[in-house]
């Protein structure tokens, strides 16, 4: 593992077990007797009742990754972990990894009940391979954070079930581990510690990699930040998007299985199938509604967040019969449109729905469709809580007959009473889970609420609304003394994380925003550099952001979005960039992309040969270094790497040649720079400029013969069916057969 | 030069969780006292009552011994002392991967650390009672000369001889069960094809004939030998059975290496 940031790498890994429990212990001693007299044993193979438990399992982990693991029980994720660890041996494949990898399967193994929490500590510790000087050094901190201080001298026997769950925990937070991995593990404790623990995983998360395997999708989607989904010992989805994840869990693995199962299955062994595999969270999911296509809308209204204000403005804009308020019901587990329950469909004339409902709950009623607009607003959670309990305040007074005022002041919380309610911490954290913020279309804040509004109504075409402010109570902190509101704080860490990333988020949606113009893909040896070399001209050298191959591998190094490494007064991305990895730019922005390319064996030739001219020049990278072996490669074999095949079509992966707003050919470079110009309004005259010559490198390096030429063609088949396809849509453009609708709002 | 390997693999896991064995020991010994009010007190019954049972035996008339040279009680105590403390290495290691099944699927650490914890513990479980036999011994007129303390390494290859046998059927515990119960039950009946209740001059010609080729009878006369009357002239019989004490435990350290996590995964939980 050259990254330094990949901590986890498994690949191809396998593991077959036998169903039958007499044919795992007749295979037992067959392998153990091989294994003895050094007798290879055909692992590919499945003998009879055996099966893959895991099957081609690749990924890798990296520091900072937070990966949730969900598949239904017997789906392969316990095999899985314990293969990682090494406990079972596998079959196939490998795994490599970096550190020490602490398995949080059972939190208390190991410890013994006669023995107390103290000399557990040391008992737990040095099994996860801790010195005992190391544990004496962090002994105290250990036993503070599992909040054992009064009962850590006695009999780990007299402690309850929530109680081990701690110590055990916090040994491992301790051991410094750099993968941890959960199974299940944290189902034990009460809510408070779990929520502690939570905080600490995500803490622990930016220097280590988690994995936590489930099948509940609420326990995953509360901590992991990527997500896989595994199926009959598959990895069946993969994915930043937890949402994504979570989807393809209900349709493939989830409610259809058991639905195919039932169908097929006699009655009897489909019984005994829902109560092996069990995973009764899924069946909140069941009856999911479709949402039309009307809708385009639908707006989170977190309390104390402006959300009045924000419905008042939806409603100016779409009217009384596109809005309806919406809210779902935790309590009777009913949505409910207009305050009233909802029988069947979603109303056909609903275009925006506002109102109070946790996203969890969203999508455990709602199919959601990809382009579905979600919106909400965020507020600094100290502010919040105090506006909520002032709220509270009010409408209490207003409830209370004035005369009886001893009631009044029975029922009254003090705001530090409020606040440390369990339900009245980390709201918005609550009504968030199971999505990130960058998944939803529009997240604003309360502070800047009045620009925000702006660029959401600008974003979404609004021609005119009246700003609108309600104010149902004056929220001051100054009335409250700083101990109270440091304590308000440390009530609501993780909203005041959560907080903290929507303004992140905020600051880069605002720098780039109207910034960026154009991207250019540009294809190695496709005459990119020249083009490159063109947009300086245009543009200037400083408004143009270039993306070798190396800034791109820092960026995922640093785990960062290549929009943030872009300066703010870039106008055009360009470089070596798959469409994958600027494909959350293009959409959310809808940004013209602009390619070039060229006969394939053509460019692969003279990737070639540049290839080899560059190796015989002294080295400059650290790439070009490492490769020094291959200065004698022929072009065959250079040709048929599996990286060097079809590269066109790789930086294209996920985007078809219709949605580019241009693509030219090098071997007509000036014909359709001129073509590009006019689409531009370039109002310059250009003089194509020619960079690194590209046509005779072949001519000193390579001489191919028709034979060699045909291999190329093969290995190549993709792209050249690309690159028909591009000239004749390039024909059926020009010939006006074919029109697009060419983006007037470009610079 | 595999065996070379794979011991210091072992050696080394050891090494590197010398800490945890540490903790495993204190619990091994502790968790004795810890549970039963008598606690180390049956270590010293059991022996008693195993002798008493012999003496009786003895006194009904139902079998002769033959002639012994030191009296016939603190024989069968020494003795049966030596045999339970050789057959205990088979005794505790033969379950020990089934019960520590669940744990070894549950965290990651070298069984290593679980066999030498094992060990250990098992032979200072033997040396408590074994320092009261001695008393015993004494007071029957047993002399004893520096040369007795020899008796120790002495016994070094029957221990051998028996983790040997105690690792091979861990593994075996787990995926072969019902060979485990038929051998348990064989190893049972070598108490009485081994002079441990009887002399080596029993007046059987059958059982003479076994003891000559049973190299447990070499490997425990001569460690008694050298304990009660410190003569450290060894037979070449004992020599052969040591080297093979030695090969076996080689061997099966190395059968279990490549099998332990063959085997782990099968242990039904």
């Amino acid at each position: 593992m050259h990254d330094e940031t990949v901590l986890l790498q498994v690949k191809n890994l396998s593991k077959k077990f036998a169903r039958s429990l007499k044919y795992s212990m007749f295979y037992g001693i067959l392998d153990v007797l091989r294994a003895i007299f050094g007798i290879k044993t055909n692992n590919e193979k499945l003998r009879k009742t055996e099966f893959w438990a895991v099957n081609q399992v690749s990924f890798e982990l990296r520091r900072g990754q937070i990966l949730g693991i969900l598949g239904l029980n017997g789906s392969g994720k316990t095999s899985l972990t314990r293969l990682i660890t090494g406990i079972y041996p596998q079959d196939k494949g490998e795994v490599k990894k970096r550190g020490r990898i602490a398995p949080l399967f059972a939190l208390t193994a190991g410890m013994n009940p006669l023995f107390s929490g103290r000399e557990n500590i040391f008992i737990r510790g040095t099994m996860l391979g801790m010195s005992r000087a190391e544990l004496t050094d962090k002994l105290d901190k250990i036993i503070e954070f599992a909040e054992l201080q009064e009962f850590i001298d006695s009999p780990l026997g007299m402690y309850s079930t929530g109680m081990r769950a701690r110590l055990g925990f916090s040994v491992i937070v301790f051991s410094n581990p750099t993968v941890l991995i959960i199974d299940e593990g944290l189902a034990v404790g009460d809510v408070k510690f779990r929520e502690k623990s939570f905080r600490k995983l995500r803490e622990m998360a930016k220097e280590i990699g988690i994995i936590i395997i489930s099948h509940s999708i609420s326990r995953i989607s509360q901590i992991a930040n990527s997500i896989m989904v595994m199926h009959r010992g598959k990895i069946v989805y993969e994915s930043p998007r937890l949402i994504d994840g979570i989807e393809y869990y209900l349709e493939q693995c989830g409610i259809s299985q058991r639905v195919k199962q039932a169908e097929t299955a006699p009655e009897q062994e489909f019984k005994t199938y829902i109560d092996r595999f069990q995973a009764p969270e899924i069946n909140e999911f069941a009856n999911r509604k479709k949402i039309h296509n009307n809708l385009k809308i639908i707006s989170l209204h977190i309390p104390k967040t402006a959300g009045t204000s924000f419905r008042n403005i939806l409603l100016d804009v779409y009217g009384k019969n596109q809005l309806a308020r919406f809210d779902i019901n935790r309590s009777r587990n009913a949505i409910e449109i207009n305050q009233e329950k909802l029988i069947g469909e979603l109303p056909e004339n609903l275009a925006v729905l506002h109102g109070h409902f946790h996203y969890q709950d969203l999508i455990k009623k709602f199919i959601l469709p990809p382009d579905l607009k979600l919106i909400t607003w965020l507020r600094h959670p100290v502010k919040r809580v105090i506006s909520n309990y002032l709220y509270l305040e009010k409408t209490l007074h207003k409830l209370v007959i004035p005369e009886r005022h001893d009631l009044l002041i029975k029922m009254q919380k003090s705001l530090l009473e409020y606040a440390s309610m369990e339900i009245n911490r980390n709201r918005m954290s609550k009504h968030l889970r199971t999505v990130r913020l960058s998944e939803l279309y529009f997240v604003g804040i309360v502070e800047h609420f009045s620009e925000d509004l702006q660029e959401l109504a600008e974003e979404l075409g609004w021609e005119n609304y009246t700003e609108f402010q309600h104010n149902s109570t004056k929220t001051s902190e100054n009335q409250f003394s700083k101990e109270l509101i440091k304590r308000i704080e440390e009530l609501n860490a993780d909203d005041i994380q959560l907080y903290h990333t929507a303004l992140e988020l905020r600051k880069m949606r605002r720098t780039y925003r109207n910034q960026l113009k154009i991207i250019s893909l540009h294809i190695p040896k496709t005459a990119g550099t020249s083009f490159n070399e063109t947009l300086k001209e245009m543009y200037g050298t400083e408004k143009i952001s270039y993306f070798t191959r190396e800034r791109v591998k820092a960026c995922q190094k640093a785990r960062k979005n290549i929009v943030e490494d872009i300066p703010p007064e870039t106008l055009i991305l360009n470089g070596h960039l798959h469409y994958h990895e600027i494909q959350d730019i293009h959409r959310k922005q809808n940004l013209p992309i602009i390619t070039w390319f060229r006969e394939p064996v053509e460019r692969v030739i003279s990737n070639y040969s540049f290839f080899i001219r560059r190796l015989n020049e002294p080295p400059k990278t650290e790439a070009h270094r490492r490769n020094q072996h291959r200065k004698n490669e022929t072009l065959l074999e250079y040709a048929r790497m599996s990286e060097n095949r079809n590269v066109m079509s790789r930086f294209l992966e996920g985007i078809k040649l219709e949605d580019l707003y241009f693509f030219g050919f090098l071997e007509t470079f000036d014909e359709d720079l001129k073509r590009l110009s006019k689409l531009l309004n370039w109002t310059r005259e250009i003089k194509p400029i020619y960079m690194n010559d590209n046509r005779d490198y072949k001519r000193k390096y390579v001489s191919i013969t028709p034979e060699i030429r045909t291999e190329l063609e093969k290995l190549n088949h993709a792209d050249i069916q690309l690159y028909k396809h591009a000239l004749q849509l390039k024909k059926a453009y020009i010939n006006g057969e074919k029109i697009r609708d060419t983006d007037s709002r470009i610079l | 030069m595999f065996f070379y390997r794979t011991w210091l693999q072992v050696f080394r896991n050891i090494y590197r969780y010398r800490d945890f064995l540490r903790e495993l020991i204190k619990i091994g010994l502790l968790s004795q006292f810890k549970k039963s009010f008598i606690g180390i007190t049956w270590l010293i019954i059991n022996p008693l009552v195993n002798v008493f049972i012999w003496l009786l035996l003895n006194a009904a008339g139902l079998f002769n011994p033959g002639e012994t040279s030191i009296p016939y009680p603190a024989y069968i105590l020494l003795s049966t002392s030596i045999w339970h403390f050789l057959l205990g290495f088979y005794e505790v290691l033969a379950p020990f991967l089934t019960q520590n099944g669940r744990l070894s699927v549950q965290t990651q650490f070298p069984h290593e650390v679980l066999i030498a914890e094992k060990v250990v513990v098992h032979s200072i479980n033997f040396l408590i009672p074994f320092v009261l036999n001695i008393g015993v011994l004494l007071f029957y007129g047993v002399h004893f000369s520096w040369a007795s303390l020899l008796f120790l390494p002495a016994l070094l290859p029957g221990i051998m001889f028996w983790l040997a046998v105690g690792l091979v059927i861990s593994i075996v515990h787990v995926v072969a069960v019902d060979f485990f119960n038929a051998f348990n039950k064989l190893v049972a009946l070598l108490i009485y094809v081994t002079p441990i209740v009887y002399s080596e001059k029993v007046q059987s010609e059958m059982l003479q004939l076994i003891i000559k080729w049973n190299p447990l009878s070499h490997l425990i006369g001569t460690a008694r030998e050298v304990l009660i009357s410190g003569n450290l002239n060894f037979s070449s019989a004992y020599w052969y059975s040591s080297l093979l004490a030695l090969v076996l435990l080689l061997l099966a350290m190395r059968v279990y290496k490549v099998s332990e996590r063959k085997v782990i995964e099968r242990i039904p939980l």
